[in-house]
């Protein structure tokens, strides 16, 4: 077991220890942070002593936080947590929050599971049966053997949710899946979080400044991310830039605890910041305060475009120029025009400078037609026309001065950072949503730089070594399944491969699907129906999901268990490392898979370290990984790894986490690699090479989204599905993140509850409340032609008009048993069907594109 | 055997004592105690927890029944000393019934405040390291004090009784004096306790008032007139339960004998209750006319939420008041039984609103500027955990619990029981009476 | 040497994480917080307060603000609460009769009752069986006092004790330490060049209900940010 040398306390208050000893007098008990570096063992002055050992891990739940706490330990129990404060970087200590440091309370809980579970009877309905290990593990490999001898591997799906919390364990999940053939179901877009802007524009699965950069923007504009929750150890980075004189200003439909912190709140109507983003950068146009030579070098704003069919111009079709023989295949060689047309060459930022971005021109085919041609620049500049700051104020209510001024504030303000926030893009039309917003950094050349650029701040979705070697044994083909169809069914333009039976058994792992995900009714019904075979769970606490399933296995937490982990935003490598051993029966997941494994195909133990203990197999498999996990693990040693956090590497001096700046201060072509993705899958994305705005695909071009447009909400998807929703429901269902859980996690928190009143609420604007005679406190169903939900008002004037705004992830169980995903819809847009790419390009979750209306329980309708 | 003989001796004396009532007060009064002893037990055995006082709540029933009787146990003193201060020599016959329920409600004051104490085993504590800044050490000592001074009172002036029916508690060295020798020592001592007393019955209510008084946190306790209008209520509540008890005491058949005294007995009352209103309306115009937000808060939960129980506080007294000064109120039997009763109630529901408006205006509220927000109390933890209920409040709904209440008869039971035994026991109208 | 505490309202983003390290670290049982952080004016903590146009949500934590004229231990009948020389008001959990005077006394409402047995309610909540949290020791003054135990004696008051298990080791308090925001900062007020000392001086520290003359050793900073 592993004991910690890192020091307690991040700051001694008092100066000498001399006094301090003199002080405490006869008092037993001994600091802990004395106790850490007497290690274990302390002869305190009187025998109460108590015996004291500290562990550092890092906390992993499904939040971006991975903060390194301690956990104080005694007698193999964990009695409190504190954050570990032992980044080398000192403004990121210390990390943690009040999840994070209560811990024990799901630990120790009343629902922590005990022992494997099998359900005899209905599930959801009947209780689950205590099994054995060998009992469990038995009957799921024979029901996987059946199901997929019945209907082909494929048709077992499998969510493990994203890989950046476990190395190691998350590892073995898509081993044994891989092997055996199974469709995995990438928790990236089936979680939302997936901001489809990102591979459309950049090439890349998504990317953000660290927080520490926000303390080198001057200008930050939020647009929907609610940093004081969904950041919390971060937050303070946005209160000190402003308090530096960096402007914070924030655009979101309702007053968040962010916008309390800001310099200036702008309310907005729900999903129209491409509106206001548009505007902005008519403004920016109009008044010349872009930067040309960074459009010109780095984006596709010079590429002319072809007027009769709106593709973009080939070099291939034009007289006189060749696609270079060196263009990779997934690339292709478009053209630009500065009194000659010129190849644009995809791997090059090599153009001159005096290059044609107004106007239009007449192209010569080879084809021996003769069309004509505008720069995208052109287009984007007509087509930004529509965006006065008259029209923008219908789409979002801004007013037409602010609007103005603030356009003006950003293009000259730099650096310049926008913040637009999951929630913000989890909606129908949020990728037009962050290819706007994306614009204004790039017009104004805020990309690349020290406190500039676009971030999305999600959960830790991003992969940041190469783990091929563990999570793809063998370079074997994977089976992807993007999670939207496997409730939707199949669709006609779809790229990923749909099993022929559809999903017949799930097996889910860091995840809780029956509360967290699309139609979690449907899910429920179709366990209760039989359609969905077999459901089997790994988690290390009951949740809703257990309660469906026909075979839970208790895993453990990140105190029982050896695991590598690293953020996305917060770039530093960690290690999990076990404080005590496993409560109850709780057994770490790659023990759990090596077992099933073995039973599922004997030739597959070999895959998992046999013979080793969990933990030892666990520390092997760190090391491989970190052998051949590539340049951003270069050099880093398990043993580094269990003094503390060591930071990623990067490209950037210092290691900083900037995105884009090699290809801004290099000059490179985009993409960046997104790991674990090789770079030809996503370069094909931006074909160019360049930051792309003008989308040719055919999709894009029917849907009229060739560039960036303001697209209202609700059009394309509820009233479209159903056109009398127009009508009868009014209100816009909007699930954001409460500081009191990780989605689900900590749901069941008893402190958390406490600091909630115990229930779960939903906050509605006074004057909706008042027309609905619903009072503060009053029980309330928020509800629509799909589902219900029964929660508790809370009238907040700083709630938006017809906002229905609910902090998603609490189990059932306390919300009388309905869901608030019932209420949402698995909407698919075909513009995210044109590659598939898992995690990367795929049908992306729109949660918030969710219509309701809201009644008084007891109430008549 | 013995004493039920001479028991029929006193049934022969002039004034009838009826006998029955007071076996049937003795078992009520035991029965009480019986209750509020399990009751006790109970909560000794689960916490306070089985209360509904909470953390933001801590006092309640438990105190203003202290308070109260605190406020009664004033009549016997006040009711003797008037007699020797102010010559009112038509009260000289009810001293012994005073004095008899100045003690009885002290010991039941006594008796209340053990219960509510969370840890009773460490009481000694009190002895061993009193805190002299606290009032509430104060109080201890001034009610001990006084319960000592008002048994000495109800001990001299049975002397000569016990004396002359070989009878009694400690008064084993009377053997050696003369009937007459001890006929004068009671008289004077009597005038002496009651003199000394008097100062007590003062301190008592002033410093139980103190208590609370002294609370700058609390704006509906914190002020000066609360010790006087303590004495003021407790000259009226006081003077009403001896007039109260003495008239129950002398029976239908007694009370013309007694009328004068009865109808004085009334007029002290209504003359208290005067005082009592006179502080109350200072207050209310103190409180009100500075404005101030926990004013407002206040006056909200005196006119709104506690607007039955405030009335009760208010209308109830007021009615006895008048009553007692008309002629038909302070002149029947009746009519002075129903005004006592009607006091009291209106005197308990005093000691309850003691409670409520403090413990409901939470003390750390604050002024949101600029938003129109006047007044916003910062929420408490109520030291409960229920699930699904919430922890914090910024009010707290307070209603005694059947336990609290049951516990809550405790004083009830000692001064029914330790009145109806001396009843019982001893003879507490003067010989001189009878004369 | 007498301890204080500066918080730093315009730092402080509402967390409430003060609040939890502070049940956690110091065993206290379900329905118990020593440490609270609300919304002043709004019913629900990180709702807004004001109307459309005017809007704003400020954060205040407060637990005990170690009155120098300390109220509580005024009242106190056995003197269970008392002032340590490192100026920390502390409760004896050995001496208290559990009157609850010094509940009634406290203006900041910061004192706690156990009503009912600790270890039943952590029962009833459903603990893992004989599983307790909290700093695992018992803590005692140089007297011997016991001013902090993990088992918390039942019908005895309790409140913030500057986390005396760890500040008298010369320690930061809990709340301190797991702050992400470093909104709190403790240290000596009689020291003019600790940080505590610098920042009443340099910004407009100020305390709660001050007119009332308890002197409280918790500064607060304000926010600097208006309403919008
Ligand atoms: N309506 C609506 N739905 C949403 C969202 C929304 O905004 N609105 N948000 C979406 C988003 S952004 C996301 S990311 C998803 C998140 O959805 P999920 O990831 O499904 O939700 P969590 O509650 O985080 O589930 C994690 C589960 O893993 C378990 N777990 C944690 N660590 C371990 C471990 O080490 N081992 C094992 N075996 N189990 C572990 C936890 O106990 C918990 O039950 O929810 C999505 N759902
Ligand atoms: N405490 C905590 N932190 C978390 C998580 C958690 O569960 N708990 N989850 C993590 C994960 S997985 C994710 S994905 C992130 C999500 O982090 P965020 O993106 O911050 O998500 P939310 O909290 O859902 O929403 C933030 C704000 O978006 C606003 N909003 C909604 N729709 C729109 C819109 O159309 N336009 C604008 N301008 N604003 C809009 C809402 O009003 C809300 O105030 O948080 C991560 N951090
Ligand atoms: S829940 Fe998230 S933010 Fe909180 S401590 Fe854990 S990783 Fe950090
Ligand atoms: S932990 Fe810090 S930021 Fe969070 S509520 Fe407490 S004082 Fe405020
Ligand atoms: S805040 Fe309350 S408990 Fe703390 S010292 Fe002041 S009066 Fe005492
Ligand atoms: S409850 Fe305890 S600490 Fe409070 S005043 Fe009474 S004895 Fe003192
Ligand atoms: S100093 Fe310690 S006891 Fe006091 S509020 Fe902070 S954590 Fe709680
Ligand atoms: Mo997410």
């Amino acid at each position: 077991m592993e004991k910690n040398k890192a020091k307690l306390s991040r700051r001694q208050f008092l100066k000498g220890t001399a006094a301090t000893g003199a002080m405490v007098g006869t008092m037993g008990a001994v600091g802990f942070a004395n106790k850490a570096i007497a290690d274990e063992v302390v002869s305190g002055e009187s025998g109460s002593a108590p015996e004291l050992k500290t562990v550092r891990t890092t906390c992993s739940p499904n939040c971006t936080g991975a903060c390194g706490l301690n956990a104080i330990v005694e007698n193999n129990e964990i009695k409190a947590i504190v954050q570990a404060a032992d980044y080398p970087e000192q403004e990121y200590n210390p990390r943690g929050c009040l999840k994070g440091l209560s811990m024990m309370n799901l630990v120790y809980g009343p629902d922590r599971l005990q022992t494997p579970l099998i359900q005899k009877g209905k599930p959801g309905v009947d209780e689950l049966q205590k099994a054995t290990w060998e009992e469990a593990l038995d009957y799921t490999a024979q029901r996987l053997k059946e199901i997929a001898a019945k209907y082909g591997p494929e048709s077992i799906g499998v969510a493990f949710q994203v890989g950046g919390t476990s190395y190691v364990h998350k590892g073995a999940m898509s081993r044994l899946a891989t092997l055996a053939g199974w469709n995995i179901h990438h928790a990236y877009d089936q979680n939302g979080d997936l901001p489809m802007f990102w591979p459309m524009t950049f090439g890349v699965q998504s990317e953000e400044l660290e927080p520490s950069e926000w303390l080198n923007a001057r200008y930050m504009a939020v647009f929907g991310s609610n940093i004081l929750a969904t950041r919390l150890p971060d937050a303070h980075f946005l209160v000190e830039a402003r308090n530096k004189g960096t402007k914070v200003i924030v655009f979101d439909p309702s007053y968040s605890p962010t916008a309390a912190k800001a310099d200036e709140y702008i309310a907005i109507n729900g999903s129209s910041d491409a509106a206001v983003a548009l505007g902005i950068c008519k403004v920016i146009l109009e008044e010349g305060l872009y930067d040309q030579n960074f459009i010109s070098t780095f984006t596709d704003m010079p590429l002319l475009v072809r007027l009769d069919n709106g593709k973009r111009l080939k070099a291939d079709e034009v007289e006189g120029l060749t696609k270079p023989t060196d263009t990779p295949t997934y690339r292709e060689a478009f053209v630009a025009y500065n009194g000659n047309f010129l190849t644009v060459h995809s791997e090059r930022l090599d153009l001159p400078e005096n290059l044609l971005l107004e106007g239009e021109v007449e192209v010569p085919l080879k084809s021996g037609e003769r069309v004509i041609a505008k720069p995208v620049f052109q287009l984007l500049k007509e087509s930004l026309n529509h965006y006065t700051p008259e029209a923008v104020e219908k789409e979002s209510g801004m007013k037409p001065d602010d609007l103005v001024r603030i356009a003006r504030e950003m293009a000259t303000i730099k650096p310049l950072h926008i913040v637009y926030g999951a929630s913000n893009y989890q909606w129908y039309h949020g990728d037009l949503k962050g290819r706007a917003l994306a614009l204004i950094n790039v017009l104004t050349g805020n990309i690349g730089q020290p406190g500039a650029g676009i971030s999305t701040y999600a959960g830790q979705y991003r992969i940041r070594l190469k783990v091929g070697e563990w999570w793809v044994p063998e370079g074997r083909k994977q089976n992807w399944l993007p999670f939207l169809y496997v409730l939707n069914g199949p669709t006609e333009n779809m790229k990923a491969k749909y099993p022929k039976d559809g999903i017949k058994a799930l097996i889910t792992g860091w995840g809780n699907p029956f509360d967290q995900h699309n139609m979690s009714n449907i899910l429920r019904e179709r366990v209760q129906s039989g359609e969905l075979e077999f459901v089997a769970n790994i988690d290390f606490q009951m949740t809703t999901s257990c309660e469906y399933s026909h075979v839970v296995l208790p895993g453990v937490t990140w105190y029982e268990k050896t695991d590598l982990t690293a953020s996305p935003v917060h770039p530093y490598l960690q290690l999990q490392q076990p404080a005590i051993t496993p409560v109850y029966e709780g057994r770490p997941e790659l023990w759990i898979f090596r077992e099933l494994a073995k039973r599922l195909n004997p030739e597959f133990e070999k895959y998992f370290f046999p013979g080793l203990e969990p933990d030892q197999a666990a520390e092997e498999v760190i090391k491989l990984l970190l052998k051949t996990g590539g340049p951003n693990c270069a050099g880093i040693t398990l043993e580094q790894l269990k003094q503390g956090p060591v930071r990623l590497k990067s490209e950037v001096p210092g290691d900083r986490q900037i995105p884009f700046y090699e290809q801004v201060h290099g000059k490179r072509p985009f993409p960046p690699q997104s790991l674990p993705a090789k770079l030809e899958q996503t370069a094909q994305f931006v074909k160019s090479g360049r930051i792309e705005f003008y989308k040719d695909e055919d999709a894009f071009i029917e849907a009229g989204e060739q560039l960036p447009v303001h697209k209202p909400p609700f059009e394309e998807s509820e009233y479209a599905l159903n056109p009398a929703a127009r009508e009868k429901y009014t209100f816009n269902f909007v699930t954001r993140n409460a500081i009191y859980r990780v989605h689900s996690t900590h749901s069941n928190n008893i402190w958390m509850n406490e600091l909630q009143e115990g229930k779960a609420h939903i906050w509605l604007n006074p004057t909706d409340a008042e027309e609905k005679g619903i009072k503060q406190g009053d029980e309330v169903e928020v509800y629509n032609d799909r589902g219900k939900l029964l929660v508790y008002a809370v009238v907040d004037a700083g709630v938006g008009r017809k906002v229905a705004m609910f902090e998603q992830g609490w189990w059932s169980r306390y919300l009388k048993e309905t869901s608030y995903n019932s209420l949402t819809y698995p909407f698919i847009k075909p513009t995210h069907e044109v590659y598939f790419v898992p995690g990367m390009w795929a049908p992306n979750t729109a949660w918030n594109e969710c219509l309701c209306d809201v009644k008084k329980v007891g109430d008549q309708l | 055997m013995k004493i039920l003989a001479q028991n029929n001796v006193v049934t022969t004396r002039t004034i009838p004592v009826a006998r029955k009532p007071i076996n049937g007060m003795l078992v009520l009064g035991a029965v009480l105690l019986l209750i509020a002893l399990s009751a006790w037990g109970y909560q000794l055995k689960e916490g306070l927890i089985v209360t509904n006082m909470r953390n933001s709540f801590s006092w309640g029933l438990y105190i203003a029944t202290f308070a109260f009787f605190v406020g009664i146990a004033a009549g016997g003193l006040i009711v003797s000393s008037s007699v020797y201060l102010f010559n009112l020599e038509k009260l000289k016959p009810l001293t012994r019934i005073a004095s008899l329920s100045a003690f009885a409600c002290s010991l039941g004051a006594g008796a209340m405040i053990l219960p509510d104490m969370g840890r009773i085993d460490r009481i000694y504590q009190m002895l061993l390291h009193p805190n002299f800044s606290s009032p509430l050490v104060w109080d201890v000592i001034v009610i001990s004090a006084y319960i000592v001074v008002t048994f000495l009172s109800v001990y001299v002036q049975l002397l000569p009784d016990w004396q002359r029916e070989g009878r009694g508690l400690l008064n084993g060295w009377t053997k050696k004096y003369s009937p007459e020798e001890i006929q004068f020592f009671s008289k004077k001592w009597s005038k002496r306790v009651a003199i000394i007393g008097l100062p007590f019955a003062v301190l008592i209510h002033t410093v139980t008032a103190l208590i609370f008084a002294t609370q700058a946190s609390r704006g509906w306790w914190n002020t000066a007139i609360l010790p006087p209008d303590f004495i003021a209520v407790a000259v009226a509540s006081g003077t009403a339960l001896v007039l109260l008890i003495s008239l129950l005491y002398v029976g239908k058949e007694g009370f013309a004998e007694y009328q004068e005294a009865f109808r004085t007995l009334a007029v002290i009352v209504a003359g208290a209750l005067i005082v009592h209103f006179f502080f109350v309306a200072v207050d209310l115009l103190v409180h009100g006319w500075w404005g101030s937000a926990e004013g407002h808060e206040l006056f909200a939960l005196l006119f709104g939420e506690y607007k039955f129980l405030y009335g009760t506080e208010l209308l109830l007294p007021a009615f006895t008041m008048i009553f007692f000064f008309t002629k038909k109120g302070n002149s029947s039997r009746k009519s002075l039984i129903l005004g006592c009763i009607l006091l009291f109630i209106g005197v308990f529901a005093h000691r309850m609103m003691l409670m409520f408006p403090s413990f409901n205006a939470i003390p750390l509220t604050l002024n949101i500027n600029g938003t129109g927000i006047e007044a916003w109390a910062y929420p408490v933890a109520t030291g409960a955990y229920q699930e699904g209920v919430s922890s914090f409040v910024s009010s707290w709904p307070y209603f005694p619990t059947l336990l609290e209440m049951a516990l809550g008869l405790l004083p009830f039971g000692v001064v029914i029981f330790v009145i109806s035994l001396a009843f019982r026991l001893y003879f507490f109208l003067p010989n001189s009476s009878k004369k | 040497m007498k301890l204080g505490m500066v918080i730093d309202l315009d730092k402080c983003i509402g967390c409430r994480t003060c609040a939890v390290a502070c049940k956690s670290h110091n065993a206290q049982p379900p329905g118990t917080w020593w440490n609270r952080v609300f919304t002043p004016g709004s019913p629900y903590h990180q709702s807004a307060v004001g109307e459309e146009g005017n809007l704003q949500m400020n954060f205040l934590p407060v637990s005990c603000q170690m009155c120098d004229n300390a109220p509580c231990e005024k009242v106190c009948p056995v003197g269970a609460t008392y002032t340590d020389e490192r100026g920390v008001v502390l409760v004896d959990f050995e001496r208290c009769i559990g009157c609850r005077y010094c509940i009634a006394a406290c203006p900041y409402n910061v004192r706690q009752f156990n009503w009912e047995d600790p270890k039943e309610v952590k029962k009833r909540a459903g603990y893992k069986e004989g599983y307790e949290y909290g700093y695992p020791a018992e803590a005692r003054d140089k007297d011997g006092r016991l001013v902090y135990t993990p088992n918390r004696p039942v019908g005895v008051v309790e409140k913030c004790t500057f986390c005396f298990q760890y500040t008298s080791q010369g320690e930061e308090p809990a709340c301190v330490q797991s702050c992400p925001s470093q909104a709190r900062i403790f240290g000596d007020l009689e020291d003019p060049d600790s940080e505590v000392s610098r920042l009443i001086r340099d910004r407009q520290a100020f305390r709660l209900k001050e007119e009332l003359g308890t002197q409280p050793k918790v500064y607060y900073l304000p926010a600097s940010k208006p309403n919008r």
